[in-house]
């Protein structure tokens, strides 16, 4: 990890890891196919988005609670989130006077106008909030948002988009349709499409963390590599994480940037087909498992489920990781268009 | 199988068309393929207004139709067409197109439209074997056909891009069969327009998968067919003569009808529900 700022990475970024995808995606499609064995037609396509995949790592019970569950409720830390990823998404996107970023209730306003215009209900939250509540929203947004416009300053780029979305549809069920649709969206996305690529322009993606860095970045940088990589056949050259932090008013925030390798992607291809394996059993009807950890703290059957007693002594790796990934939003499954 | 699919759709559906009359039916493409699943469901629109996901793919539309050369950077242009477009927009239009929407938004929310714009121009250009060229976009994203002009039944299907006799639509999501059911809609409305088609490609921005499909009898039969039994449906439950058919399957879940569904209810409560392939306790 480091504070360099996310345009001095991407200048220094170079084309030409181009790690090959076919084999990866051969061995996921086997594993796809092995997994829907006894699954009824009426459950597929098996979808598993990010969270998804995490979850059914970790318990398969919290998976299908999770799954389960409504709607978040709009708390505080989740809607600051979500203001903080527009307000992010705008000034990636050069979309945003300097004027604004310096006046904390102007950059509310706009990063409100953000939501309505994706008619966005947690973003919408925001505005019910009472006076002190938006004041510190503002100044918060205004930090937050702050740090990521200094790492971004002046960024090299071509073609950069956000909230790129990906789709890997995997073997092929009865009547044609994938037997399963891994998922993703990824924060900031550049390098023009292979057909479209000047040699040597490289191809990158970014997530943008609303408040902290996972603990383990490298895993996490490695599914977004394995998703891009399935897609467009062969794997992008690097992967960022970027968080804000606690730095003052000159902050860039902290990047963790990362190549990609051959051996990041096996190793985010083995986890996304231990979930297959996971969710290929419940699918078939299996009891899920129940498997307590740190993760016991958000999982909606908590009050209910038996080996969450006593979580709370379990090793938490990192209170601020959870805290993190409760920020996080599920990636929907919703097909929007 | 007909040759003359204009006269065969005019025998068909110019009687829907004047018992609709002065009325208003859309028979699209979408609705057409969620017939088979339930027919009140398909037949409800939830439309509430644009927001930036709605206007994606026109708003990639007019990006691609100025930019077809296949060197400008899509994703930087998607911004600046929201701002051409909201300029030539009247944001106090009653109903509003797309432009009009844009220029109801200040430049944080264009920027969130051309955000979601961005990555689908930049997925469909990434998706295509050479750039556009000469190729005509089609930029609201659809062809239409009308069995009587002074009437208010129209069926429609969306079609992207036109080049030479190749169509090629774009849609959300993975492939799978329906894909045959978008190809289908397309190659006939456009054979309604007296306009030949020999293939279709269908693709699939988020997995950047292409779908080709050539236009024979079979295919414009099972569309037209469709269409047929959509519009049949659908007119009738204009008119008010027949409510549309309630079906209750698992689609009954998300299913905004619910509410006033008994048997949808009764459904779900006989019924496991998947999310994503898991099994929920009911």
């Amino acid at each position: 990890m480091t504070s360099d700022r996310l345009s001095s990475w991407i200048a220094g970024l170079r084309a030409g890891g181009h790690v090959p995808m076919a084999e990866h995606r051969a061995a996921l499609d086997e594993a796809a196919r092995q997994a829907i064995a006894g699954v009824p037609a009426d459950a597929l396509p098996l979808r598993l988005p990010k969270r998804r995949v995490a979850d059914l790592v970790r318990c398969p019970r919290l998976a299908v609670a999770s799954a389960g569950a409504g709607p978040a409720v709009p708390s505080v830390p989740l809607v600051m989130g979500r203001l903080a990823e527009l307000g992010a998404h705008i000034v990636v996107l050069g979309a945003i006077d300097a004027a604004v970023l310096v006046s904390p209730d102007d950059l509310l306003r706009a990063v409100e106008s953000a939501g309505r215009a994706l008619a966005d209900p947690l973003a919408a939250a925001a505005e019910r909030f009472d006076d002190t509540a938006r004041a510190n929203a503002a100044d918060d947004l205004a930090d937050r948002v702050g740090q990521l416009a200094r790492s971004w300053v002046r960024s090299p780029a071509r073609w950069v988009r956000c909230e790129e979305r990906f789709d890997v549809p995997l073997a092929t069920a009865v009547g044609g349709a994938p037997a399963v649709v891994v998922s993703g969206r990824v924060d900031v996305s550049f390098g023009a499409p292979p057909l479209l690529r000047p040699a040597g322009e490289p191809r990158g993606v970014v997530e943008l963390k609303s408040t902290r860095l996972p603990l383990d970045p490298i895993e996490e940088s490695a599914w977004y590599a394995l998703l891009a990589g399935l897609v467009e056949g062969v794997a992008p050259d690097g992967t960022a994480l970027w968080a804000p932090d606690e730095g003052g008013p000159n902050s860039v925030g902290r990047l963790a940037a990362f190549p990609v390798s051959k051996a990041s992607i096996v190793s985010a291809a083995s986890r996304l087909e231990d979930a297959m394996v996971v969710a290929g059993e419940l699918a078939a009807g299996a009891k899920p498992a129940e498997r307590p950890g740190w993760w016991c703290a958000a999982c909606p059957d908590r009050a209910v489920c038996p080996s969450s007693e006593g979580s709370d002594d379990l090793a938490v790796p990192d209170l601020l990781e959870l805290a993190s990934s409760l920020d996080d939003q599920p990636d929907g499954d919703d097909d929007a268009f | 199988m007909p040759s003359d699919w204009v006269g065969e759709a005019r025998r068909v559906f110019l009687p829907l068309a004047m018992r609709v009359g002065g009325g208003f039916v859309r028979v699209d493409a979408h609705t057409v393929g969620r017939m088979d699943e339930c027919p009140a469901r398909a037949g409800f629109s939830d439309w509430t207004g644009w927001d930036a996901a709605k206007a994606r793919r026109q708003l990639t539309l007019a990006v691609l139709h100025r930019h077809k050369d296949g060197t400008t950077d899509l994703a930087a242009a998607a911004l600046d067409v929201a701002d051409e477009l909201a300029a030539e927009g009247n944001a106090g239009a009653a109903r509003p197109r797309v432009g009009d929407w844009l220029a109801s938004l200040d430049r944080a929310g264009r920027a969130m439209a051309a955000r979601e714009a961005g990555w689908w121009a930049a997925a469909v250009a990434g998706s295509l074997t050479r750039p556009l060229g000469r190729s005509q976009v089609i930029t609201d994203g659809s062809v239409r056909w009308q069995p009587d002009r002074d009437t208010g039944l129209t069926l429609t299907a969306p079609l992207d891009v036109v080049r030479g006799g190749l169509l090629l639509v774009s849609a959300a999501g993975p492939p799978g069969p329906s894909d045959r059911h978008r190809a289908g809609a397309a190659a006939l409305l456009w054979a309604l327009l007296r306009r030949e088609a020999a293939e279709v490609v269908v693709v699939h921005p988020t997995s950047r998968v292409r779908v080709r499909m050539r236009v024979d009898e079979a295919l414009l039969q099972e569309s037209f067919d469709a269409y047929a039994a959509a519009a049949t449906a659908l007119v009738q439950a204009a008119i008010g003569a027949e409510p549309a058919a309630r079906l209750p399957g698992r689609w009954c879940g998300g299913c905004p009808l619910l509410a006033d569904c008994p048997e949808g209810q009764d459904w779900c409560a006989t019924h496991p529900r998947w999310v994503g392939g898991l099994p929920l306790r009911a």
